[in-house]
């Protein structure tokens, strides 16, 4: 009896440490500290990332005595549902990076700290223009901004400009007329190279294919948060995705092919122009990256101005928060000393702030395009919209945009199909997520 | 002493009870109420309330649920099928004396023990249609001109992911099978081969019947897997190209997670549970009849 009990004690003892381990309090505090946990989406290709992230965090400590700050670098799969869980289980971090749609899923949901305070003492200082005024606007709920761009995704094309050249195409084109010109010439000159190459099978396709729609004057909706995709504008998008496919501009197997497929068959030398979220990667091929340059996105027929998709990601305080005030001060202080997470800890993603461009790491080529040819034509992925419609995040979730993309590189459906069906998804998820 | 023994005894029974009510019990009944309400996990603020077969209803009307269950069957049918005929050959062939048996076995196993991730990111590098290992290889020895879409193409990408499907289960069928035919007395085979029983004959009369009981046991339990896998294809197509490759379990994962309307979700979960509780009662209710 005593051996059963010994046991039971045991497994209780267990027991009671597994359901404990959620729990966020520090049992070792001192009286008088608290402790932060910060959880860190994992920006960075190695080991260095968190030991920089661990060495920004204790010259913080340093200044700040008393505030301990547990950092955890959380990894990218299933990060949806690994901060839904946490939010909804109450076991939230104080502060997190998120994906450029959850603080305003977060904000709806009642669990977004404002930080109109952080923002405002910016716009005081001034420092505030270190930012795009159209991400740090993106970035609100109710009149309140919910979050600061942390890191940014740009969409554009890598493009082999000896390729295009021996095609006969001396500069890259600026329009979608100019871009089907040019598939023609590098097909007539090189057949055995692939004019554009696209990573359809991806969940980022649309990001791309949203590029020809931004820079025809249409977005996934309109300024007043309603489906475009029946617009005008729209159907001259999916036309033209179309034409690409009937001209043989893209591959056959274009809707089988992720961003790694798609980054060998350039790296191999048989694709031309590559639409891109311009990884490091290219770095260790030099003699394709010597030929190598970095383009925008086209002007469509009916835009008025050439844009590209950008994604934010951002900062933000979960209200589960018991320190608030510590909270929303090391977010600041965070958004304002992170150079090194690139200077140093190998960060892949660009950074909100331009200020951070000005360190070695950006002097490179590809770094360089990027901040020259596609930053300033950058947009929120929202655009025209200002912030986020209701329901974008089930929209980008589901990748509910890659829909009429990958139907119109199918090709079996008329437009006409293609645009009403986009519209009647979009449609739902603005229903479900307004219900 | 024996009243001792009988404490322990309900002691060990009744911990891992409580843990199974726990880890399984729960979640099903507390998803089963769930199924009755509006609860969206998306809106903490909003009061829960009763909505009686609504959520039920909805899957009726829904323009994916259909499309979603019917691939779902078809994925479970032809990779039960497909590695049951593949299982019990290699079982057979394992199960004759033949010389490095034991490295064979060994071989056999690899898909299974190959962590699902590792194996489908290897699929999609074999079967893309640039640089992909079986397209190259058909293109060189002239069997076709031009590259065959495993995962572009709808048609194709249904069919690659139950030959995936396949490739990953049908080593724990021929496991399961050749223990089978390790129950199965020689003495059977040597009285009817006395009798004058060749070799199809003694397959046909002796080793199948006798596989039922095992055979029935894992056709279940696989399609079961098979209906309810989720690694598998969302690893290759994410329910793509144009959802055709979506599933029961693919489409529930969205409406939980991306839509946040977890009373829908459970809903659809239990239709799934009595499809597959139908499909289990029905199999095994044809096995009683025919014995």
């Amino acid at each position: 009896m005593r051996k059963a009990l010994v046991i039971l004690l045991v497994l209780l003892l267990m027991s009671s440490y597994v359901f404990s381990a959620g729990n966020n309090e520090s049992s070792s505090d001192e009286p008088g500290e608290i402790t932060l946990t910060f959880w860190e989406m994992n920006y960075g290709s190695d080991d260095s990332y968190l030991q920089t992230c661990e060495a920004l965090i204790s010259q913080y400590e340093a200044e700040n005595p008393g505030v301990n700050i547990e950092v955890t670098l959380q990894p990218w799969d299933n990060y949806y549902q690994l901060f839904l869980t946490a939010v909804t289980s109450n076991s939230a971090p104080d502060i997190a990076s998120v994906a450029l749609d959850m603080p305003d899923m977060y904000a709806r949901m009642g669990e977004a700290l404002y930080l109109d305070d952080v923002i405002n003492s910016w716009k005081e200082d001034g420092s505030i223009s270190d930012y795009q005024e159209s991400t740090i606007e993106s970035f609100t709920y109710d009149g309140h901004y919910i979050a600061i761009p942390y890191m940014v995704g740009y969409r554009g094309v890598f493009y082999r400009s000896d390729i295009l050249s021996s095609s006969g195409v001396e500069k890259f084109p600026e329009t979608w007329d100019e871009l089907l010109d040019a598939c023609a010439k590098i097909k007539e000159a090189h057949p055995d190279i692939i004019p554009l190459v696209v990573a359809g099978n991806d969940m980022g396709f649309w990001h791309y294919t949203m590029n020809f729609a931004l820079s025809n004057d249409v977005g996934i909706v309109d300024a007043e948060g309603k489906p475009a995709s029946e617009s005008q504008n729209y159907i001259e998008t999916i036309d033209f995705l179309k034409t690409l496919v009937e001209k043989g501009y893209v591959s056959d197997g274009i809707l089988g092919h992720t961003a790694a497929d798609i980054e060998r068959i350039y790296y191999s030398g048989n694709a031309a122009i590559m639409f891109t979220s311009f990884p490091t990667s290219i770095f260790n091929y030099p003699e394709i990256l010597e030929n190598t340059e970095v383009g925008s996105s086209l002007l469509g027929p009916s835009g008025t101005a050439i844009r590209t998709n950008s994604f934010s990601d951002a900062l933000m305080v979960f209200s589960q928060t018991e320190y608030p005030e510590e909270a929303m001060k090391f977010v600041k202080w965070w958004a304002e000393n992170t150079e090194p997470l690139f200077s140093e800890g190998g960060c892949w993603a660009y950074p909100a702030r331009a200020s951070f461009f000005e360190a070695d790491v950006f002097s490179n080529k590809i770094a360089q395009g990027v901040l020259n040819n596609v930053v300033p034509t950058a947009v929120p992925c929202t655009w025209p919209y200002e912030g986020f419609f209701v329901g974008f995040s089930q929209i980008n979730g589901e990748h509910t945009m890659n829909y009429s993309a990958q139907e119109a590189f199918n090709n079996r459906l008329d437009t006409q199909t293609i645009v009403e069906n986009q519209s009647a998804r979009l449609q739902e998820a603005i229903d479900i997520a307004s219900e | 002493m024996k009243k001792r023994n009988n404490v322990f005894t309900l002691l060990m029974l009744g911990l891992p009870t409580l843990m199974l009510i726990l880890v399984s019990f729960y979640p099903l009944i507390r998803s089963l109420i769930m199924s009755f309400t509006n609860y969206n996990v998306l809106r903490p603020n909003q009061d829960v309330s009763f909505v009686g077969v609504e959520n039920y209803g909805k899957f009726f009307d829904d323009t994916r649920s259909f499309p979603s269950l019917s691939f779902s069957l078809i994925y479970a049918f032809f990779c039960v099928s497909f590695s049951y005929i593949i299982g019990l050959g290699l079982a057979l062939l394992m199960n004759a004396p033949i010389k490095f048996r034991a490295f064979f076995r060994a071989l056999i196993l690899l898909p299974w023990a190959i962590p699902t991730v590792v194996a489908t990111a290897n699929w999609l590098w074999i079967l893309n249609d640039q640089v992909g290992f079986v397209n190259i290889v058909l293109q060189e020895i002239g069997l076709i001109d031009s590259p065959i879409m495993f995962i572009a193409n709808p048609v194709m990408a249904r069919i690659t992911c139950i030959i995936v499907g396949t490739w990953k289960s049908y080593p724990f069928m021929a496991l399961s099978l050749l223990a089978g035919l390790q129950s199965i007395p020689d003495e059977l085979y040597e009285s009817a081969r006395m009798d004058g029983a060749g070799s199809f004959r003694c397959f046909w009369n002796i080793t199948l019947p006798l596989l039922k009981n095992v055979s029935t046991v894992i056709i279940t339990m696989m399609f079961i897997w098979g209906f309810n896998n989720f690694d598998i294809i969302y690893l290759l197509t994410q329910g793509g190209p144009l959802e055709r490759t979506y599933t029961l379990p693919i489409y529930t994962y969205n409406i939980a997670f991306y839509r946040g309307q977890m009373g829908y979700a459970s809903a659809v979960s239990m239709i799934t549970l009595v499809i597959l509780l139908v499909f289990c009662l029905v199999y095994m209710k044809a096995q009683k009849l025919e014995d």
